[in-house]
């Protein structure tokens, strides 16, 4: 087989996952551990780390000069027309995402070592942690469509899992089941998409559907939208956009390493990584474009503003990851997916420095994440305060980090390009300053002024141990250095190539280029500049608000008007139970478990149970549970079935 | 093709498990008075009695199993049909047949420990599975309707018995009466709508009169064929417990022991939906009845499928639960008819699905037996709270059956799926795909729901330690149909090439 490398790059975390979750099976089985949590760190981070090395080797030696490398083990299904190999593709678009994602991971794996030491199910933490990149490889490498789904729904298991992780907790648990419930609707529409490209293309390959739509798309219009809102579905469940991103803020229960890979840096940018994979079709439909374009945009502000007034040091991040990513959104429906890739890159270095980060500060409070107990923390773990700093200025957009470089690319294609629009600039342009204002908030809050908890808290205080502060520094430093690989040729006035671009973008710009109009150099600086003042705006109000704080916060519950529905997060939630669970939950108990379920002893005794009776109407008479009424179903059915005999007579 | 009277090769397996019939019942007949011969008296308990039943039951099966696996592969090359049209044999029959002696060897397995913890007569018990087997075995060969009646009543017969069998449980023999005065009307059905069809073609073979109907012309003889097919469908959707035939299936699942439960989920689902295919889905085409017959399986399929779901929803009873997924799944298999399309790839996609069912159902009713000891009837979604501590594997076996009976990748149910969904995606037929796909998403729900119960909530009351009796061939058949599920999930290719070669028999 060719380039069966690849194979050891999805394979060696399945191992890992393998391993660690026999053990933790037969551990329970056991008095004395085959393992314990050391050695399945350490597994667990050797596979993954290795996979990391395989890639950095398959990306940068295997693939120079080629286009793209692959490798098929087997052909999965062949029924009829469908043909679905099991095929591993590494082009320039997936080996972005694979690098970041082993990379990413690694890192998260030698600090998940130092942060769930002395938890008694660390064995089975591990297993899941890789299994789930292992199903993240499969999403990123699959060239097709169904491969793609196996890994899709992995990854959803495996943050299902761990979000529920420590599943003692009640509160836990239904946060993962929520996630899992949210992410079925999702699903639903990536999985209705993939019909509709099935029934009208044929083919499920990845290169072959883009290829469909750009060179003969014989689907009328209508349906090639259709069939990219329907991904569009699928992508704003995974990846937390409106109107389904209500899972994600919960799924903050989890492990913080858990909230860093999974819910920041890795499986929530599946749904971009997927818009910008099906490239050649979103191009041909411009509306599914538009709604990509505004939904993004819309997550953006929306979820921005409600950062604003949470005191949770993880509600905070959550949502600022949901109004990145719609950042990114609002980057692949401009049309600018090498921009969305290029987002999605930086946001998985500061952000995840971020949670991590996050995760220290809560490691020394002892398991307090409400803001309004902490501050002055900066003496007292300065490493993790510098690291967070660094993260922070990143993602707030200040050059020249990271994070300035995508921000405001995203912001000027938005303005530039054919398909963007300069009002979804102007809401970009408001997400950014509430962006860095709620970032420099968090930072004051924690970090600055004096320690606002309790006196044990505070004797307890301490910095983190290496194996946590490493993982911090390696990712603040990415922060820092990680946007210079695509820095705009504009700003260096071409004296340094934009690497970033010219390495995805033959790979996203193969199916049709979007049309930037055309500006004058002039505009362009004027935007980046006005980047750079809502960056300095934002942090200037969070530093005269927040920076000394003399008075203590006001108590949430007592927020009037704006402050009270940011900080209630619009109610979303309550509606949400309000107007779509209770219905459903009221039809499901009311409804099909009357009319069809009799329990067998007091049904066929009494002939009415006393839920029963509520259902009003002649059907109550036939569900006695006995056998006159299930003889009645059969000739009823028999009744229907010669119904339709006699039409035809 | 030959017709030929009798020949024992194509038959090798049916005589062998008649014979393993009569060897246990010579052993149960005459072990007490060999006993007195020798001037002893059988002192045995119970317990000592029932795994002497259970060796012999499961070793005897699975020589069965090998005898048809021989003479399968010996006969594969031609097709007869033998006993005056009666029965087909040779071709890829055996795959139908070797599919069905998996159920029984893995019920049979698992009832080893389930005789033992409920005190249930194992010999007996034994017995009735054998033949039950044996009529499902004979009746996906049967050639024509007088066969196809006969098997099928000697499937259900030994079965209605089985259901009763857990004699100090009111439930079992409330379950037991329901399943046998509701399964006697549904024979009414299936034999009214054989004469029908008898009286209009005037003969009982099932091709020929599949042949001979004729609905060009619109009188009453088409009429009256158009009714005789309808009964006979009704008759069989009783089997395969679709809605509104489906009445008796939550009861009867709940009422019976957890092997026979599981036996009758799968077995007798595929040897009733093989008959179906065999009447419905073949070549010939009805003409201008074909729309009817696709609008008929569309539409109670699909009621199938929605009702089948919503129901199971709201379950807290596992088993129960279980008799609604399998009422929805059978809506599933349904619902590749529903194009009416006659071709090839409509019966293999259902064979394939029913072959897989019977690992995954296998897998999920075996979880609950082997849960299910002397002090702890494991049958509630209560009675699998926190059970991932005490039994890790047994949770993870569940949580793989209940990922392949949601169809989910990677296991066997997903490949099932999606051959049905492309059945109705070839057929045109986007609106029930898409209300069929919803429903299985919310099928995902009371699925997962287990996983949820099993892994995140804590046990109501102390989970006592698992019992050891019997336990080796519950485990063995746990990690038979775990093997399959995944496998077959991961490289489907060889269970598609056997469906195709039983696919291409049943004609």
């Amino acid at each position: 087989m060719e380039n069966s490398l690849i194979l050891f790059i999805v394979l060696l975390p399945l191992v890992g996952a393998i391993l660690n979750g026999t053990v933790a099976a037969t551990n329970a089985f056991r008095k004395k551990e085959i393992w314990g949590e050391k050695i399945a760190g350490i597994i667990a981070f050797t596979a993954v780390g290795i996979s990391f090395l395989l890639s950095l080797y398959a990306v940068f030696v295997k693939m120079s000069g080629l286009e793209y490398i692959s490798c098929t083990p087997y052909e999965w299904i062949s029924i009829g027309e469908l043909k679905v190999s099991v095929t591993f593709l590494i082009d320039h678009l997936s080996a972005v995402m694979l690098l970041v994602v082993t990379g990413v991971s690694s890192v998260i794996h030698f600090y998940s070592i130092g942060y769930i030491h002395g938890d008694e199910s660390s064995v089975r933490y591990f297993s899941y942690l890789n299994l789930f990149v292992f199903a993240m490889l499969l999403l990123i490498l699959g060239d097709s469509m169904p491969v793609m789904f196996v890994g899709w729904e992995g990854v959803g298991l495996c943050s299902y899992l761990l979000i529920g992780f420590w599943y003692k907790d009640d509160e836990k648990a239904a946060a993962g089941k929520k996630a899992f419930i949210v992410n079925r609707i999702g699903d639903f529409g990536f999985l209705l998409g993939m019909f509709l490209i099935f029934a009208n293309v044929g083919t499920l390959t990845i290169s072959g559907v883009n290829e469909f739509f750009h060179a003969n798309n014989s689907m009328t219009f209508f349906w090639t939208n259709v069939a990219g809102i329907c991904l569009f579905i699928g992508a704003t469940g995974k990846s937390a956009q409106i109107p389904l991103y209500v899972w994600l803020p919960d799924a903050m229960a989890g492990p913080t390493p858990v909230s860093a890979l999974i819910h920041a840096a890795t499986m929530v940018t599946a749904g971009v990584y997927m818009v910008a994979r099906f490239h050649g079709l979103f191009l041909a439909a411009p509306i599914a474009m538009n709604v990509v374009l505004w939904v993004g945009a819309i997550t953006a502000l929306f979820s921005a503003s409600i950062a604003l007034y949470q005191n949770d040091i993880k509600k905070v991040l959550a949502y600022s990851t949901v109004s990145q990513l719609g950042f990114m959104f609002m980057a692949a429906g401009a049309g600018a997916f090498v921009i969305a890739i290029f987002h999605l890159m930086t946001h998985a270095f500061f952000k995840a420095c971020l949670f991590l980060g996050s995760g220290s500060v809560i490691h020394a409070m002892g398991g307090e994440q409400d803001i309004r107990y902490m501050g002055g923390l900066k003496q007292f773990m300065p490493a993790t305060f510098i690291t967070f700093l660094l993260a922070t200025i990143a993602i707030a957009g200040f050059p020249p980090l990271a994070g300035f470089f995508s921000k405001d690319e995203i912001l000027w294609n938005v303005f530039a390009s054919e398909h963007g629009s300069k009002i979804v600039w102007f809401i970009g342009a408001v997400a950014a300053l509430f962006t860095a204002f709620y970032m420099f908030r968090l930072v004051y809050l924690t970090f600055y002024g004096n320690f606002r908890g309790t006196r044990e808290q505070e004797h307890h205080l301490h910095e983190s141990p290496k194996t946590m502060t490493v993982p911090l520094m390696i990712l603040a430093a990415l922060s820092v250095v990680g946007g210079w690989i695509g820095i705009p040729k504009l700003l260096s006035f071409g004296a340094i190539p934009n690497f970033f671009h010219d390495f995805v973008g033959p790979a996203v710009e193969k199916f049709g280029h979007v049309h930037i109009a055309h500006y004058s150099h002039a505009v362009e600086y004027s935007l980046m500049a006005l980047s750079v003042a809502i960056a300095f705006a934002g942090w200037y109000i969070a530093r005269s608000m927040f920076r000394d704080l003399k008075h203590k916060l006001p108590d949430p519950d007592k927020y009037t008007g704006l402050p009270r529905l940011l900080w209630n997060k619009y109610f979303i939630d309550e509606i949400y139970i309000k107007y779509i669970v209770d219905p459903i939950k009221s039809l499901s108990t009311n409804v099909f478990l009357n009319i069809s379920d009799k329990k067998l002893i007091d049904g066929a005794a009494n002939g009415s149970a006393s839920g029963w009776n509520k259902v009003a109407g002649i059907f109550s008479k036939f569900q006695t549970g006995n056998i006159q009424a299930y003889g009645f179903y059969m000739i009823f059915g028999a009744a229907i079935a010669v119904l339709f005999v006699l039409f035809v007579f | 093709m030959n017709e030929i009277s009798f020949n024992p090769t194509f038959l090798m397996g049916e005589i062998s498990l008649i014979a393993l019939i009569v060897i246990l019942t010579l052993v149960e007949a005459f072990q007490r008075p060999i006993f007195a011969f020798f001037g002893t008296t059988d002192t045995r308990e119970l317990d000592a009695r029932n795994r002497q039943a259970s060796r012999l039951a499961s070793i005897g099966l699975m020589f069965v199993a090998v005898n048809y696996y021989i003479f399968g592969r010996a006969t594969a090359g031609e097709e007869i049909i033998l006993l005056h049209n009666s029965l087909k044999a040779g071709g890829g029959m055996y795959i139908g047949k070797l599919a069905l002696m998996g159920a029984g060897i893995l019920t049979v397995l698992m009832s080893s420990r389930y005789t033992l913890s409920q005190q249930i007569p194992a010999m007996d018990y034994y017995l009735l599975l054998c033949f039950s087997l044996l009529g499902a075995l004979t009746l996906i060969a049967a050639e024509n309707f007088l066969m196809i009646f006969l098997s099928l009543e000697m499937m259900s017969i030994p079965i209605y018995a089985l259901v009763g069998l857990k004699r100090l449980s009111p439930r079992s023999g409330e379950s037991a009466i329901k399943y046998l005065l509701l399964g006697g009307f549904s024979s009414g059905f299936l034999l009214l709508g054989i004469s029908f069809l008898y009286g209009t073609t005037g003969s009982l073979v099932v091709s020929d009169v599949i042949g001979r109907l004729t609905f060009s012309t619109m009188d009453a003889a088409s009429f009256l064929s158009g009714l005789g097919l309808i009964f006979v469908f009704i008759g069989l959707a009783f089997k395969v417990s679709m809605v509104p035939f489906h009445a008796w299936t939550p009861d009867v699942y709940e009422g019976a022991g957890t092997p026979i439960t599981a036996f009758m989920s799968v077995a007798v689902k595929l040897a009733a939906f093989a008959v179906i295919l065999k009447i419905f889905a073949g070549m010939d085409s009805f003409g201008e009845f074909d729309s009817v017959i696709g609008v008929i399986f569309m539409f109670f399929s699909l009621i199938t499928v929605i009702y089948g779901n919503s129901v199971a929803l709201v379950q807290k009873n596992v088993k129960r639960m279980l008799a609604y997924s399998s009422i929805a799944h059978a809506g599933y298999m349904g619902l590749a008819l529903a194009p009416m399309a006659h071709k090839i790839q409509t019966v293999q996609a259902v064979l394939f699905y029913g072959i897989g069912y019977i690992a995954m159902n296998m897998l999920a009713f075996g979880v609950l037996v082997y849960l299910t000891h002397k002090d702890h009837y494991c049958e509630t979604l209560d009675d699998l709270k926190g059970i991932a501590r005490k039994a890790p594997g047994a949770a993870a076996m569940m949580t793989i059956a209940m990922f392949s009976l949601a169809g989910l990748p990677p296991a066997v149910g997903f490949v099932g799926k999606v051959q049905i969904f492309i059945q109705l995606l070839e057929g045109k037929m986007y609106v029930t795909a898409v209300i069929a796909l919803l429903f299985s998403l919310v099928a995902l729900y009371f699925y997962i729901n287990v996983i949820v119960v099993m892994y995140m909530r804590e046990p109501e009351k102390e989970i006592k330690e698992i019992g050891k009796q019997s336990l080796l061939p519950v485990w063995l058949s746990l990690a038979l149909s775990v093997l399959v599920v995944i496998l077959l999930g991961l490289i489907p290719s060889p269970l598609l090439q056997w469906s195709l070669k039983w696919a291409e028999v049943l004609f």
